[in-house]
């Protein structure tokens, strides 16, 4: 199965049936905004996407259970457009991240929203999110900022203290704007003792906003991508 | 190669699929007088093109396998 969503206002999100090659569904959005992300759930059974424009724009972050109809659901939070959107490898998490410069955390099923965490400040933004596999902790990248940040601290969603922990774990000098400052990039090697933070290094760094996020293959360091370098 | 022909007219995205066989890039391509959405899919390893995808009136600005793609 593949996914495809339209570049334009009122964005169409198409599945295509790669052994058929055909059509299997399609459904339009509800928000003019352009769409940031487009992801599938690891059981392929779920579509999850992020539109935003700016912080007061249009704005939707939605999820499109494949076998279970074709109505979308809404995950309402966010003040202003989302900028992106990532399920956990578990599929019962998503996370995203947008112009009002938070990370939300939200369950997959119920769609409650878990958490909401003021990742960039007030004035800062989230272009890009990644999970590690284990512990879940969101990876993400600020376009203000120009710098990666991670959570350092193992984050165990199923407790209420997740967010505390999560949390404690951001670089919090990095909020706020600083167009001009040095983007630094982390990658992490394989976690060996409880804090992650030795685990971190800087990475090259980019001239200009970062836009997107991966991971290695084996989960070992993640780049960003910044094409307007 | 195939790619996306005419003025105009390129690709807006690109996806691997989960074992890296193919290679997935959306676009617009012109039909006709106009100009339309499509995905051509490439075999990594050959290069070979595989197939089109088209239908999408619109360009295609993103695109995403599913992580269960037996490809």
């Amino acid at each position: 199965m593949l996914a495809t969503a339209e570049f334009e206002s009122r964005a169409r999100i198409t599945v295509w049936e790669l052994a058929s090659r055909q059509k299997r569904a399609s459904i339009r959005l509800q928000s003019s905004a352009p769409v940031r992300a487009l992801v599938l759930s690891p059981n392929g059974k779920t579509i999850a996407w992020a539109a935003g424009t700016q912080t007061n724009g249009s704005s939707e972050l939605a999820l499109w259970p494949l076998l279970e109809g074709d109505e979308t659901v809404l995950l309402k939070g966010h003040r202003g457009g989302v900028g992106a959107v990532v399920f956990a490898p578990d599929g019962k998490t998503l996370a995203s991240t947008g112009f009002d410069g938070t990370v939300k955390i939200w369950d997959a099923t119920s769609h409650e929203e878990r958490m909401s965490l003021p990742a960039f400040g007030a004035r800062g933004t989230g272009a890009a999110i990644d999970f590690r596999p284990t512990p879940f902790a969101p990876r993400f990248a600020p376009t203000h900022d120009k710098r990666v940040q991670m959570a350092s601290t193992p984050v165990k969603m199923d407790e209420p203290t997740g967010a505390r922990d999560l949390k404690a774990g951001f670089d919090t000098k990095s909020n706020g704007v600083k167009a001009k400052g040095p983007l630094t990039t982390v990658v992490s090697g394989p976690r060996k003792s409880g804090r992650e933070d030795s685990n971190l290094r800087p990475l090259e760094p980019h001239s200009s906003a970062l836009a997107k996020l991966r991971h290695a293959p084996n989960f070992s360091r993640a780049d960003a991508e910044a094409p307007w370098d | 190669m195939v790619g996306f022909d005419g003025e105009a007219a390129g690709p807006l995205c690109v996806a691997f699929s989960p074992n890296s066989k193919w290679l997935a890039a959306g676009g617009l391509e012109r039909q006709g007088d106009s100009l339309a959405g499509v995905v051509q899919v490439w075999d990594t390893a050959t290069g070979k093109h595989q197939f089109t995808l088209r239908g999408n009136k619109l360009p295609v600005g993103m695109i995403a396998f599913s992580p269960t793609a037996a490809c």
